[in-house]
């Protein structure tokens, strides 16, 4: 699994303007206490899991920069989406597979619905909908799932990969191919980024 | 166990009153046993009682409703004192009684919700500051009431966590009063933030208020779909927190904390914040907690045609679709297996209901495909809405699904209920509506792992399946003249 702290935020805050970073899986909160630590207005972490979202939660509840919210990605991504101040620059940080694998609550295979396992392309169509994402960061964990590659922690485990019809990112080029930079990275279980073409104030 | 007297200091003339929780009748000595009610809601309501019945008093003094006190002991307890404005204790603080000037009772009566009932030198302040008199704490020498039990026979389980939580409420209310020149008009707000099937009771019950004492309701920011749907009156602060979950993982006292944090300090100084989570074991009193949750908000509710079970009700809709062919919607899955209508009693209702030729769909059920049903999703409240529009009646456990559709859409519903109480959360039996349960001798034994008699994880005290099927045919009888061919 990815961390946050690979990425450097402070300098995503300045070139980009982002003042927001919203998680998809929140986990066990490292993603949220690394974005705890920057200079954002708020942070939004959204988790499937009852159990870790609450956990967090109460651990994050005396720091009202920081939102969990518990439930389906799509529905926390829109409850963020809600309270953001419209044209401010954020920072998605999207788990690409099932939540709760990463932490032995769940195996990356255990959910049958194609959907609720690899939400990504949805995510992505719902930012995509309900704001302007041209400059929006976008910072994509586990890209192992989609594409083969020679990634620092091995390849993905049989069990956890889609059919081959959805094992792709092709979507990623549909909806951010004209207004980001798409890079890869064979960091750990790899990083898909995109980074908007116009920075902040352009 | 409620108590008080009004005193007349003309005349030196003291009357008593005795009340006691009601079983069901609501005598005129009974008051109405609510779950959600915190301790302060009945200091409340007997003032109004006592206040009502003694027009020409001047004081009244009630006693703690924590308490079982008489009238008669407490009347011992003020005879030889010089009557005047003030608050008994036992030795150790633990509040006793409250004597205040009769018209002060009503004056501040909503802000009167944040008496502890638990710390007489907190509440002497908060009364101090709301009412502007000077009011000694007497200590009674010879009495100590101790630590207050974990529970009793009678359902009370405040426990010493709870009267923690009592205090800081009271806490907050008199930072309040003693920072703010304008605390007459800031709100009060209900600390009722979970669970979906209880927020739509409180919601629904905040629709039927005529005296509310409450304007604003803390409540988890999860739960925005159903306060939309529900057309609460009370203004939502939204508890941006995952809601507490039933497993006990967590304990109610220490949330509560973390919520005070979460909420911070604006809200907690903009808002008198009362805590109306369940104080007593809802079982105990026969009520709905609808009527439950009405009492809370400020209805007395005297007489038994008050409540909302004898009304018709608030909502009621039925599927425009023709009667055939009939289609039942079916939620079967209570989150724990013992809360889960027993699988075989469902195959064999699906079965039946087949071989009639009336269409069946279950929600998050594929399992029971193999019988003739067909599963839906329906984990949001809209696609809740939008399946329960395609069907002539509902079938429900004592879960959300079947609160909604039952209350706020008004739909044919059926509750289903095995360890949980169908008086509480289901009442009545109307064309559209049945609260189906075997009524057994266990019945409600409020287990939420397995039977406590048996230990298996389903409840037999579920309506068999024949019961069911006849329920349903009946009900599509009366609401859309549906008759098997």
């Amino acid at each position: 699994m990815g961390v946050l702290s690979d990425f450097d935020l402070d300098g995503l805050i300045a070139e980009y303007g982002c003042r927001y970073l919203i998680e998809t899986g929140t986990g066990i909160g490292r993603g949220v206490e690394e974005a705890a630590k920057h200079d954002f207005l708020q942070v939004y972490s959204i988790e499937i899991m009852h159990k870790l979202a609450l956990e967090v939660a109460l651990r994050f509840a005396d720091n009202p920069k920081v939102t969990i919210i518990h439930g389906k990605s799509e529905k926390g991504l829109k409850e963020a989406m809600e309270e953001m101040e419209p044209g401010v620059p954020a920072i998605f940080w999207l788990d690409a597979h099932f939540p709760g694998a990463d932490f032995r609550m769940a195996s990356y295979d255990s959910e049958r619905n194609h959907d609720l396992r690899l939400p990504l392309e949805r995510e992505l169509r719902l930012l995509a909908e309900h704001r302007d994402i041209s400059r929006d960061v976008i910072l994509i964990d586990d890209l192992r799932i989609y594409e083969n590659a020679d990634y620092e922690e091995g390849p993905c485990q049989p069990a956890a990969l889609p059919a081959p019809e959805f094992r792709h990112v092709r979507f990623v080029d549909e909806i951010l191919g004209k207004t980001h930079h798409i890079e890869r990275s064979l960091r750990r279980t790899g990083y898909l980024t995109a980074h908007p073409l116009k920075k902040s104030g352009a | 166990m409620l108590a008080g007297l009004a005193l007349s200091t003309a005349t030196g003339r003291i009357e008593g009153f005795d009340f006691q929780f009601s079983k069901g009748r609501l005598a005129a000595d009974e008051i109405f046993d609510s779950a959600t009610s915190p301790p302060a809601r009945y200091v409340i309501e007997l003032a109004r009682r006592i206040s009502a019945a003694a027009s020409s008093a001047d004081l009244l003094v009630i006693a703690n409703p924590l308490l079982p006190l008489k009238a008669e002991q407490i009347a011992g307890w003020i005879t030889g004192s010089a009557f005047g404005p003030m608050l008994l204790a036992d030795a150790d603080g633990f509040p006793l009684l409250y004597c205040l000037p009769r018209a002060a009772f009503a004056e501040i009566e909503p802000f009167l919700l944040m008496l502890s009932a638990v710390d007489a030198d907190l509440d002497q302040r908060l009364l101090t500051g709301l009412t502007g008199l000077s009011l000694p704490v007497h200590r009674l020498a010879g009495l100590t009431i101790g630590e207050y039990p974990i529970s009793t026979p009678g359902g009370w389980f405040q426990g010493s966590l709870r009267q923690r939580v009592l205090k800081l409420t009271t806490a907050n209310a008199i930072k309040i009063v003693e920072s703010r020149s304008d605390w007459r008009n800031v709100p009060v707000a209900a600390y009722h933030p979970y669970h979906a099937g209880s927020i739509v009771f409180f919601a629904m019950a905040s629709r039927d208020v005529t005296t509310p004492l409450v304007k604003r309701h803390v409540i988890c920011s999860s739960y925005k779909d159903i306060i939309a749907g529900t057309a609460s009156t009370l203004a939502p602060i939204w508890l941006k927190l995952p809601f507490l979950p039933r497993d006990g993982s967590v304990g109610e006292p220490h949330y509560f904390v973390h919520s005070l944090d979460r909420l911070g300090e604006a809200v907690l100084k903009d808002n008198f914040l009362v805590f109306m989570r369940y104080s007593r074991v809802s079982a105990v009193s026969p009520f709905h907690m609808i009527d439950h949750d009405r009492f809370s908000l400020g209805e007395s509710l005297t007489r038994t045609e008050h409540l909302r079970q004898v009304q018709p009700p608030l909502v009621s809709e039925r599927c425009a679709a023709p009667a055939a062919p009939l289609r039942v919607l079916f939620h079967v899955t209570g989150g724990l297996p013992i809360k889960n209508y027993p699988l075989d009693y469902a195959k064999v209702a699906i079965r039946c209901l087949r071989a009639l030729g009336i269409q069946i769909s279950v929600i998050g059920r594929p399992d029971l495909e193999p019988f003739g049903a067909v599963s839906v999703e329906a984990d949001e409240t809209d696609s809740l809405i939008a399946a329960v529009r395609e069907h002539h009646i509902f079938i429900g456990l004592d879960s959300f699904p079947h609160h909604y559709v039952r209350n706020v859409m008004g739909w044919p519903t059926i509750g289903l209920f095995g360890t949980t109480g169908s008086a509480n959360f289901g009442g009545g039996w109307s064309a559209q509506y049945r609260a189906l349960d075997a009524n057994l001798a266990c019945h409600p034994c409020g287990a939420e792992t397995s039977c406590p008699v048996f230990g298996s994880s389903e409840c037999i005290n579920y309506a068999r399946p024949e019961h069911l099927v006849a329920a349903i045919l009946s009900m599509a009888e009366q609401v859309y003249g549906f008759a098997v061919e």
